[in-house]
């Protein structure tokens, strides 16, 4: 099953692409909020993605999160053009992080919606605030869940 | 850039070539693919290495069942479509499932009226695998525990839904033979080997067995074979019997005499194997014993 992993791994460069074609992608919406990504910056953003998979032991075959972070931070007050790629980096690594640290606990759309509204809320803007905040909040949601779940499969039972 | 996956679990005379598991291993990779994305669904774009895994084993575990189904064995992946073949095997294991609870339900019904805590316990817990047991993503698990130790333990290699057969198949050919023998019979002869028979994780069977291949060997008829009871004078016997042969000659009279226990209770073809062997095994305890003057540890 090792050798199913590196194989992964090396089949990456192609999904690696497709995540960079995203990115891009997203500027047609992008634009109108004054954010746009130039062709370096999609690539850094898709190369620290495939370095944040890792550090996180995930895979993933289609191109990303990222363009779902992308809609969903795009009108924020806290991001312009300077710290857009930084932001957007950083809460991809988060957000992988997240996942792993829950167990897959919460789906994808939960973390970035408890992500973007501590950020453009208690956070003002501050990703390392945002990053712990929503992770606390995330084990909260998710344990609640899972109780839920245990008190309705109980109730079932009876 | 390789866009292949090696195939982990092909045994290594599978006769594929290294064009056909490269060929293989793409189809088994586009597979996993769509495995993954069905398993995340709209819920996650990223899966865990760990859990990538299991849905290969899985997968792969679900397409050896539609493979042990087909002529060509194993070499009928090359060609198939594997989506179909993997739909094939999910319906094999559910057969499967369908087929063992109804075994599993029969067993209970005709269980050895001994109360042992593990022997109820773990074929209460088997209820828990029918639940669980997820042909989907997790085939090759076994989400249930099994803690009542056979006679003949099954191997470690096999997977899900197999181990659970191996098992309750074993369980049921033990079953019978305890329930050969009066319960008072049987559960003296725990009492002389455990402090507390009814909390202790050992085989019901085997005792039982091992007395009774003893006086099989010394050509009890069946009524004294019944009573399980080996006096100082069989011991000796027995001695004279075993003594000066090699593991190998004591293994073979051993054979001959399950077998004739068999015969003499009726267990036909597989079970009849399973004795056999299980006697033959007994076979290195018998050498050892003689040699250091201490049968009457095995024959209690």
């Amino acid at each position: 099953m090792d050798d199913l992993i590196n194989l992964f791994e090396k089949q990456s460069v192609s999904v690696y692409e497709k995540a960079k074609r995203e990115i891009i992608a997203c500027n047609e919406i992008t634009n109108r909020y004054g954010l746009t990504l130039t062709e370096t910056e999609a690539a850094e953003l898709a190369y620290m993605r495939r370095e944040a998979l890792k550090a996180s032991g995930r895979t993933e075959f289609s191109g990303g999160v990222l363009p779902k972070l992308i809609y969903a931070l795009c009108d924020s007050p806290y991001i312009d053009k300077q710290n857009y790629q930084t932001v957007l980096a950083d809460l991809q690594d988060a957000f992988y992080a997240c996942k792993s640290d829950l167990s897959d606990a919460c789906t994808d759309d939960e973390i970035i919606e408890f992500t973007v509204k501590i950020f453009n809320g208690e956070a003002q803007g501050s990703v390392d605030y945002t990053v712990e905040a929503a992770l606390d909040e995330l084990r909260r949601y998710a344990q609640k869940g899972k109780e839920l779940k245990i008190q309705k499969e109980g109730a079932k039972a009876w | 850039m390789v866009e292949h996956m090696p195939i982990p679990n092909l045994p290594e005379k599978s006769g594929f070539s290294a064009q056909e598991k490269r060929c293989l291993g793409e189809k088994l990779m586009r597979l996993v693919k769509k495995q993954t994305e069905r398993y995340n669904g709209v819920d996650s774009t990223s899966i865990s290495e760990e859990k990538l895994r299991e849905l290969a084993e899985s997968m792969l575990y679900t397409l050896s069942a539609a493979a042990g189904e087909n002529e060509k064995g194993i070499k009928s992946l090359l060609n198939a479509d594997l989506e179909v073949m993997l739909n094939q095997g999910q319906n094999i294991l559910n057969k499967k499932r369908v087929i063992l609870k109804s075994k599993w339900n029969t067993l209970k019904v005709c269980m050895p009226k001994i109360e042992n805590a593990y022997y109820i316990g773990t074929l209460e817990n088997i209820s828990v695998f029918f639940e669980n047991y997820d042909i989907y993503y997790g085939a090759h698990l076994i989400p249930c525990s099994i803690d009542y130790p056979l006679m003949r333990p099954v191997l470690e290699q096999l997977l899900g839904i197999s181990y659970i057969e191996e098992y309750i198949r074993a369980l049921c050919i033990e079953s019978a033979f305890v329930n050969r023998f009066e319960k008072n019979r049987a559960i003296g002869l725990y009492n002389r080997l455990f402090a507390d028979y009814t909390e202790t994780p050992a085989n019901l069977c085997e005792p039982l067995f091992t007395n009774a291949l003893a006086l099989a060997v010394l050509q009890k008829s069946k009524t004294e074979t019944e009573t399980l009871a080996i006096t100082e004078s069989d011991i000796k016997s027995l001695y004279g019997i075993f003594e000066n042969k090699t593991e190998k000659e004591i293994a073979a009279v051993l054979e001959k005499s399950a077998a004739a226990l068999c015969a003499v209770f009726g267990a036909e073809n597989e079970k009849e194997n399973y004795f056999i062997e299980s006697a033959r095994s007994l076979s290195v305890r018998i050498y050892t014993a003689v040699k250091y003057n201490n049968l009457n540890n095995i024959f209690v």
